[in-house]
């Protein structure tokens, strides 16, 4: 079944726009070019909206639900569209289900949820994937109808499931060829502002001319959608997702190879955003685009460019943005309360939060009573502390908008680094308390200083934490915990066999994996590996053990890990947040 | 407060090479005196650069855009006296424009900066001059700083004419402009030290610190001292060349 884009007349109004995508991001997929099973798993195009593909969807109930919202004659080629490809997929003996599923997917995730901007992509153990994928996608069906409806409600997280589902167990390398890109647009039409962010580079390029006429495209799809009162959540074209955050005047849309669901991707670009808001707040982004239309971002947003690219690389890296949570330096439970302590001195109604931070992970928080912090801020303020060098040599005084807190208002942030790791933090209301939080920061060194605990945190903020080694687990590789009552994770240094790039990202993706589905226990076992995903309702746990070990030994260790980190908890946890 | 009578000697480390011609001192008050200073400019033209080869005789390549504003302080001699330069070192992205008020409001002196390869930054500087002029406190003593001269000077000895390619503010422009507005004039190199020293120095030299002996500086805000009868306040003249001291 081959598929020539240009000879379908169907085609024709859209059909420029069309090939943009498609030849970009997937040069295969041009002209009568045949799929190669083997090397194109995922191919598929889904244009989800509007009646799409209706002799495709087959029974699929959610293509009732949905064909109703819309019409239109550009949506014929949408349709003609997805049909080609999906007919192309068929051609390709792709069990028909999978795709369906996949449009489901996108359609379910009707909910909020977040983006992302990576962009490694598969081109490692194609054949075993391919594997792995059809045994998944038999597996799961009859959960697929279950849980159809259900899955309207519960969160974009449980939704996506699918998607990884099939993907899981693709090992990525870290090549791209073509960067992920967010962008902002505002909704009326005018581009508010492009760049992209790939990862793995740290520039955020300023190379517009190359993504600009995409911008125009991703626009009048954005548009077409909006005019039908509806949103456009997802593309998929071949190898690439499009996922779209459409949040009042910006538009942001993440374009990943990764094997990263929708949701997964949609709350990266949530964070991106949450980003941009903590520089401008919703109150002055909203008046900007009303008193000019087509006011470009950038200039605004000068000078955040690092936090935009060091939060989209941390995205790839740490767990905790995905996990929803944070991770604090192992350190006594003494000790930790000491400075805790040492905190509560300076407590005034100035201040609002105040914090001991370093490399990204929490030593100490102090809040005030009814006011926790939520890890997204947190989030966001580490990002912050981290991705820039100037808070380095010099106390700084910047005001920060902490959307989970208040997205209208800025708080304003005492930063500076009492040692050469550790960032002390001094979140207040008022911005002209500049000098008692200046004051405030002195008493505190002195005090920490006093009693020793300075250098304490600063060994334990060098250490790299602890090794697998220090648990004394038989057969496991590694580990991930996260306690969902303190919202916090844990988790130990990579061991060297178990270091590279790849195998951490391979592995975070397999416990995404079980993390987005409404699994309570997920065991997978793959040439390389077992993977255990556990969650219960106070904890999730994902751990890795080697590819032999038996189910029996498995639970065993994994009752052992649990043990162990029940007994350092204290330690590992901060368990109770002092208040003032 | 005639020049020949001032005369400044730098506790931080010292670059500038200048004749220093000791004058007796008058009084021996060594309690410092505190000078709230503030650096305003388009981003990018070096203020946080400027201020760190004043604080810490240092200089970083590819340095970050500062967040919000930077506070570093530095002691300096001034004759008799010493000096506490408190320094809010502002961003100058477009949006935290808003917050420079709370930095300017009480300050004595600010520096503009603007960067001499890029005539775009001599605009911001004005706009920031008539900024505080006015709203800031009325005798503000403001000095413009063109930066980054060591991108335009030759770098062989003699003049080529090619060197001076990448200048896009020519001196007698600027100088010009801050003769008219008042201001201290300088030209600096925060990346070889050229100049950054006679900044602080002639700012110095020119706030009338007997009257700002004020125990609470910080809280000088409006109705500040002003400035001794027969001080000219515009000083458009070079005074790192013209003036006869130095630190």
């Amino acid at each position: 079944m081959s598929f020539s884009l240009p000879k379908s007349p169907l085609l024709s109004p859209m059909s420029p726009i069309m090939e943009d995508i498609l030849s970009d991001s997937n040069s295969v997929i041009t002209s009568d070019e045949p799929y190669s099973p083997t090397l194109q798993p995922q191919r598929k195009f889904g244009v989800y909206k509007t009646k799409p593909t209706t002799q495709l969807s087959l029974s699929v109930p959610s293509t009732k639900a949905y064909s109703s919202s819309s019409a239109g004659s550009s949506v014929k080629s949408f349709n003609a569209i997805s049909n080609l490809l999906d007919s192309s997929i068929n051609g390709e003996s792709r069990p028909k289900e999978s795709s369906v599923d996949d449009y489901l997917l996108e359609i379910m995730n009707r909910s909020n949820s977040a983006p992302s901007t990576d962009n490694e992509y598969l081109t490692f153990c194609k054949g075993f994937v391919d594997k792995q994928k059809r045994n998944f996608t038999s597996e799961p069906e009859s959960d697929m109808s279950l849980d159809f409806d259900a899955r309207h409600e519960i969160d974009s997280d449980s939704s996506i499931e699918w998607i990884d589902s099939h993907k899981m167990s693709n090992g990525h390398s870290n090549n791209h060829d073509m960067p992920a890109i967010p962008i902002d647009e505002e909704y009326s039409g005018y581009r508010r502002k492009y760049g992209h962010e790939d990862p793995q580079s740290v520039t955020w390029y300023g190379d517009e001319s190359r993504i600009s006429s995409y911008m125009g495209v991703i626009q009048a799809i954005v548009s077409f959608f909006v005019d039908a009162e509806d949103s456009l959540r997802c593309i998929n074209a071949g190898n690439h997702k499009f996922v779209f955050l459409l949040k009042g005047p910006l538009y942001l849309v993440a374009v990943s190879r990764t094997n990263e669901s929708e949701s997964q991707l949609r709350e990266q670009l949530n964070y991106l955003y949450n980003q941009i808001l903590s520089v401008l707040t919703s109150t002055q982004l909203t008046k900007i685009y009303e008193q000019r239309m087509n006011f470009d971002l950038r200039r605004l947003l000068g000078g955040t460019e690092p936090f935009l690219d060091k939060l989209a690389n941390s995205m790839s890296d740490e767990p905790g943005f995905m996990l929803g949570s944070i991770q604090c330096v192992r350190m006594s439970k003494e000790l930790r309360d000491k400075v805790g302590n040492i905190l509560q001195i300076v407590k005034s109604k100035d201040l609002l939060y105040a914090m001991l931070i370093t490399n990204n992970k929490l030593i100490t928080l102090l809040r005030l009573k009814k006011h926790s912090l939520h890890s997204a801020d947190l989030h966001l303020v580490f990002n912050m502390v981290n991705g820039s060098s100037t808070f380095r040599s010099v106390e700084s005084w910047t005001p920060i908008c902490l959307p989970k807190f208040n997205n209208k208002g800025f708080l304003h942030a005492y930063v500076c680094y009492i040692t050469a790791n550790v960032c002390l933090l001094l979140i207040s209301p008022d911005k002209d308390k500049f000098f008692e939080l200046s004051d405030a920061k002195n008493t505190i060194v002195e005090q920490l200083t006093a009693c020793d605990a300075l250098q304490g945190i600063e060994a334990a903020s060098q250490s790299e934490g602890y090794s697998i080694a220090d648990i004394g687990v038989a057969g496991l590789r590694h580990f991930i915990y996260k306690s969902k009552t303190c919202l916090q994770y844990t988790s130990p240094a990579f061991l060297a066999s178990y270091n590279n790039p790849r195998e951490k990202r391979r592995y975070t993706h397999d416990r995404m994996h079980s993390r987005v589905r409404p699994l309570k226990v997920h065991y997978y076992v793959s040439p390389s590996e077992t993977i255990l995903g556990w969650i219960t309702a106070t904890f999730e746990l994902y751990a890795a053990f080697g590819p032999l070990i038996s189910k029996t030994a498995l639970t065993n260790s994994s009752l052992v890990l649990l043990k162990w980190i029940k007994k350092e908890e204290e330690n590992l946890f901060i368990m109770n947040s002092p208040v003032f | 407060m005639s020049n020949n009578s001032r005369q400044g000697t730098a506790e931080s480390p010292a670059r500038a090479g200048g004749e220093s011609n000791n004058v007796p001192s008058q009084n021996n008050n060594l309690k410092p005196v505190q000078v709230k200073l503030v650096l305003l400019g388009e981003a990018a033209v070096g203020k946080s650069s400027l201020v760190l080869r004043f604080v810490n005789n240092e200089f970083q390549e590819n340095k970050e855009p500062t967040i919000g504003a930077a506070f570093l302080t530095q002691k300096c001699r001034l004759e008799d006296k010493v000096i506490k330069f408190e320094i809010w070192d502002t961003a100058g992205q477009e949006r935290f424009h808003s917050l420079a008020p709370m930095y300017y409001r009480n300050a004595q002196a600010a520096v503009v900066v603007y960067d001499v390869t890029k005539s775009a930054s001599l605009d911001k500087a004005k706009s920031w001059v008539k900024e505080l002029q006015r709203q800031a406190n009325p005798n503000i003593v403001i000095a413009l700083a063109g930066n980054k001269i060591d991108l335009v000077q030759p770098t062989e000895e003699g003049e080529e004419e090619s060197a001076e390619s990448g200048r896009q503010v020519p001196t007698d422009e600027a100088k010009a402009y801050a003769m008219e507005a008042g201001l201290l004039f300088f030209e600096t190199s925060a990346k070889k030290g050229d100049g950054v020293r006679d900044v602080f120095t002639e700012i110095a030299k020119k706030i009338p610190l007997e009257l700002m002996m004020s125990p609470r500086p910080r809280q000088i805000v409006n109705g500040g001292p002003s400035p001794l009868p027969g001080l000219p306040r515009a000083n458009g003249q070079n005074p790192g060349q013209n003036s006869g001291c130095s630190c």
